[in-house]
């Protein structure tokens, strides 16, 4: 699994954890958020699970901006770009 | 100037209106369900047990009565589960018994005529311990969305407002111990004064974690053993989760559905003791029952029954002994006293609604359920207590009452017949 397919991963986890009746839904990088049923709250639930994952602050961002999973994916790709190296254990 | 029963076709605002109970329902360590729960109260059934908590790499271990037989997905869907925290699933729970049990269905007649008042102490203390461990153990900054809905005191009202389309009075009471008891009296004036013809009401509690454990141990109230109210060699209460939730409705209203009924909630009463934050007073209690009785144009001879608070606390025991003799004189040795609280446990906010319920069971039933792991009298105590066995005995008009920190007291007075 490459980078970009561990994302989307994430986010398809992150949905499903969200809202699990979902769980039998097939997700893809082209299937929009509007399309899931999800309410304001849960959309925002799904952005704090990726910003606990990967330690990013997407709120900032791009909240209302993203319409797909692949633009959620591409966001979180390119803070993760962004993101400064830190030492080990750091806090 | 008095309603005038089943002829009344039209729901007059601001007109007194007598309240009935049409419906229950109970979630408790004794398990899910009304009947249930009382079928084990009969049978001397003890939901307390040592119970291992955890969190945040800490776990204690005290007596305290948690669910029995209690699975979640049984009753809500894995999506709703993520927006509801235990508190909130279990006063669902007991309002949709309540409300089938009082043959109600969702939608039914003019929804801002239906009130949801419900009592609750602590509102969604496990999400509320587990963002505490996130933050300060885990060292974590960002919280959940969810946190709040999930948190807040009054999301139990609002579920039940939404899967009922109740769009009557809705609203949380929180008086910590007497917040169930509180919510039906607050019910009771709303139905009462015509601001809606029924009401579910009741309320509950899920405080069965490390740090509301160990609150309470350090104000030094909980029990090492189990619950024993009223008896020589209590030593504090046990903690409990669950909910007690009933269906207030306008007598006419209950008569025009063809409904069974109950009993009249034929008066509440409620007071403050203003003496001391934590320890209780009995004139306080007193002056509640006092107030009840008049309110429901009962005598205190009348009163064959009260559910106690009976916290199994040396004072609070001691003190509500002192306040039954003070507001019943010579029948307080007559009357009946128990404290279901010796099976359930002290479901805190929710406690009070699932002693209105098993209050409801005994007049029903013509039975005082027991005051259970009873060891004899106590110097203090020395009423009957109803020991370790259930009492049959003719149950026409019983009392439940609920106290809680603050010195803030709320009693029910319930009548079995009714009379035009």
């Amino acid at each position: 699994m490459n980078e970009l397919e561990a994302i989307e991963q994430q986010i398809y986890d992150a949905i499903r954890k969200v809202k699990p009746s979902l769980q039998a839904i097939p997700l893809a990088p082209e299937t929009r958020f509007e399309n899931l049923g999800l309410e304001s709250l849960e959309r925002a639930i799904v952005v704090f699970e990726l910003e606990d994952t990967y330690d990013l602050s997407i709120l900032d961002e791009s909240l209302d901006t993203f319409e797909t999973i692949a633009e959620a994916r591409d966001v979180v790709l390119m803070l993760l770009g962004r993101k400064p190296k830190r030492a080990e254990g750091a806090a | 100037m008095r309603a005038n029963g089943a002829s009344k076709a039209r729901h007059e605002r601001n007109a007194p209106h007598r309240v009935v109970i049409t419906g229950i329902g109970s979630v408790s360590s004794l398990g899910v369900g009304a009947r249930l729960m009382w079928s084990k109260m009969m049978a001397s059934v003890c939901g307390i047990r040592p119970t291992r908590v955890t969190s945040g790499g800490l776990e204690a271990i005290f007596p305290a009565a948690q669910v029995a037989d209690y699975d979640p997905l049984e009753h809500f869907t894995a999506d709703e589960l993520v927006w509801r925290d235990p508190y909130a699933q279990y006063a669902v729970v007991a309002a949709r018994e309540a409300m089938a049990d009082a043959g109600l269905k969702a939608g039914y007649g003019d929804p801002s005529e239906l009130a949801v008042i419900l009592g609750s102490g602590g509102g969604g203390e496990h999400a509320r311990e587990d963002a505490a461990v996130r933050l300060f153990v885990d060292r974590k900054l960002r919280l959940n969305p969810v946190l709040v809905p999930k948190t807040n005191l009054q999301a139990s009202v609002g579920f039940i407002s939404i899967e009922f389309g109740a769009t009557g009075p809705s609203f949380i009471v929180s008086t910590g111990c007497a917040a169930a008891t509180h919510a039906v009296a607050q019910a009771f004036l709303v139905v009462r004064h015509g601001l809606a013809k029924r009401a579910i009401t009741g309320g509950s509690e899920a405080p069965v974690m490390i740090s509301v454990l160990q609150a309470f141990q350090a104000a030094q109230v909980l029990s090492t053993t189990t619950c024993r109210p009223f008896s020589r060699d209590r030593d504090g209460m046990t903690l409990a989760e669950g909910a007690g939730v009933v269906v207030l409705e306008s007598l006419e209203s209950a008569r025009e559905r063809g409904a069974h009924i109950y009993a009249e909630l034929a008066g509440v009463g409620m007071s403050a003791d203003a003496k001391n934050s934590v320890h209780p007073a009995e004139r306080g209690p007193a002056q509640a029952l006092r107030i009840a009785l008049d309110s429901a144009r009962i005598r205190p001879e009348e009163v064959a029954y009260i559910n106690a608070h009976g916290t199994g606390t040396k004072i609070n025991d001691r003190v509500e002994t002192a306040a039954v003799k003070m507001a019943f004189g010579d029948h307080a040795r007559k009357l009946a006293i128990s404290s279901t609280k010796s099976m359930h446990g002290h479901a805190f906010g929710g406690v009070g609604g699932i002693e209105l319920v098993a209050t409801l069971l005994a007049m029903e039933n013509d039975v005082a359920p027991p005051t259970i792991n009873y060891l004899g009298e106590d110097d203090d105590c020395d009423l009957d207590y109803v020991p370790n066995e259930p009492q049959p005995r003719p149950i026409g008009t019983a009392i439940s009452q609920s106290f809680a920190f603050g010195g803030l007291n709320a009693v029910v007075v319930l009548k079995r017949d009714i009379e035009l």
